[in-house]
């Protein structure tokens, strides 16, 4: 049987051509098919061969699918699980009983111990270094035999505002001597948003290729509103035209974290991390100097850390190319310039308990 | 260069342009991979939160 007969006469005698609706429906068929094939190829092909584990966006995606969930207090916004384990970065990442990338810290401070909370983001969680390496655990570790308890409570996209609601609705029962506020530029970013689309929760593709266009978009100066390159974006968090309310929030929640230490009889204070793409000249002074001028205000120490770090080649203390969080190089010369002011903090406290005993 | 006007004689020539979609994404998405390599231009993002 022909084609022809199989499609039967026309009512002229000649062979029935296919409608126009059956070509139709062929052509999306295979527009369909050949867009499912191309997702899925992404999907399970392309991303595992570029996934070695060192791919910033990828690494972060499991972090917050892993490591991280969605808070119950809206202010807090996200928090670590507990008891989490995760490969990220290259680096092993564990989480102890309270959420926090640190040993187990019992909630009862042993009467003699003068306790710091260092209060931070994924600088001070040690994105992308040795659990044992990160800022917090090297302070430890210096620290440590003159009885102080450095606790890491560090987590990935908290902004100050984060930060301070998290000490003042669970740091505060560790009972701190000392608390220390990480600050770095991006601090005074808004909470962020937790309505993600299926895709980007569930699509490594997705989540992969987003980023790489944005990035394509920032390399070639293409991007509008967000997407502009890294320093119009850090300084944008300051002008309240582009992030209205980011930096009087996060002053505000400073504020509220150093009246809440003065009453308890606490020691604070405010530590600068700089971003380590270019050092010098540092793109970002005026955000150190808003910084100083508070704590001056608020008559609460500033350590501000771009000497230590500004005569290093930058690209050197970076953990990859596209991800310049602080590498070990980096944690090490930032705990290096914490550890005398912070042993002279633990040493008023301890004599101050001192006194009181006597 | 040549490698490219060849295929696109080939799909030409044999009517394959159904081949032509998946050249043009294989083509975008292998250059996102590529260039966008060795920058740091983006600030830190964070995926999901």
């Amino acid at each position: 049987m022909t084609r022809q007969d199989q499609s039967g006469p026309s009512a002229s005698g000649r062979p029935a051509r296919p409608s126009r609706l059956r070509n139709a429906g062929i052509n999306l068929g295979v527009i369909l098919a050949t867009g499912a094939l191309i997702g899925l190829s992404l999907e399970y092909v392309a991303v595992p061969i570029v996934d070695d584990g060192m791919q910033y966006d990828l690494e972060m995606w499991k972090y917050a699918r892993h490591v991280k969930r969605v808070s119950e207090n809206p202010e807090l916004g996200h928090a670590h699980r507990p008891g989490a384990r995760e490969m990220l970065m290259g680096r092993e990442v564990t989480t102890n009983s309270l959420g926090l990338r640190d040993r187990e810290i019992d909630p009862e401070k042993k009467p003699a111990a003068t306790r710091i909370l260092m209060l931070g983001d994924s600088i001070t969680f040690g994105w992308g270094v040795r659990q044992d390496l990160t800022v917090p655990q090297r302070l430890q570790s210096a620290l440590g035999g003159s009885g102080v308890e450095v606790i890491n409570s560090g987590v990935g996209n908290y902004n100050t505002r984060m930060e301070v609601e998290y000490f003042l609705t669970e740091g505060y029962k560790l009972k701190p001597d000392i608390v220390v506020l990480n600050y770095f530029v991006n601090d005074a970013e808004p909470v962020p948003s937790y309505d993600n689309s299926l895709l980007e929760k569930y699509s490594k593709a997705f989540v992969y290729f987003s980023s790489r266009w944005d990035a394509a978009m920032r390399g070639a100066g293409l991007g509008g509103g967000q997407q502009t390159d890294w320093k119009s974006y850090y300084r944008g968090l300051y002008e309240d035209r582009t992030n209205p309310g980011g930096w009087s929030g996060a002053e505000k929640a400073i504020e509220r974290a150093a009246a809440y230490c003065r009453e308890h009889g606490m020691q604070f204070a405010i530590v600068h991390y700089p971003e380590l793409r270019e050092l010098r000249p540092y793109p970002f002074a005026e955000v150190t100097a808003r910084l100083r001028t508070l704590s001056e205000r608020l008559g609460v120490p500033f350590i501000d850390l771009l000497p230590s770090v500004e005569k290093e080649p930058p690209a050197s203390l970076w953990v990859t190319v596209p991800d310049p969080h602080p590498n070990e190089r980096a944690t090490e010369l930032f705990a290096a310039a914490l550890v005398e002011p912070l042993r002279a903090m633990a040493a008023g406290v301890a004599a101050k308990r001192a006194a009181k005993a006597n | 260069m040549s490698f490219v006007a060849e295929l696109w004689q080939f799909m030409r020539v044999r009517k394959k342009f159904w081949l032509l979609p998946i050249m043009i994404m294989m083509a975008v998405f292998g250059g996102l991979i590529v260039l966008t390599k060795g920058s740091a231009v983006a600030p830190f993002i964070y995926t999901i939160f």
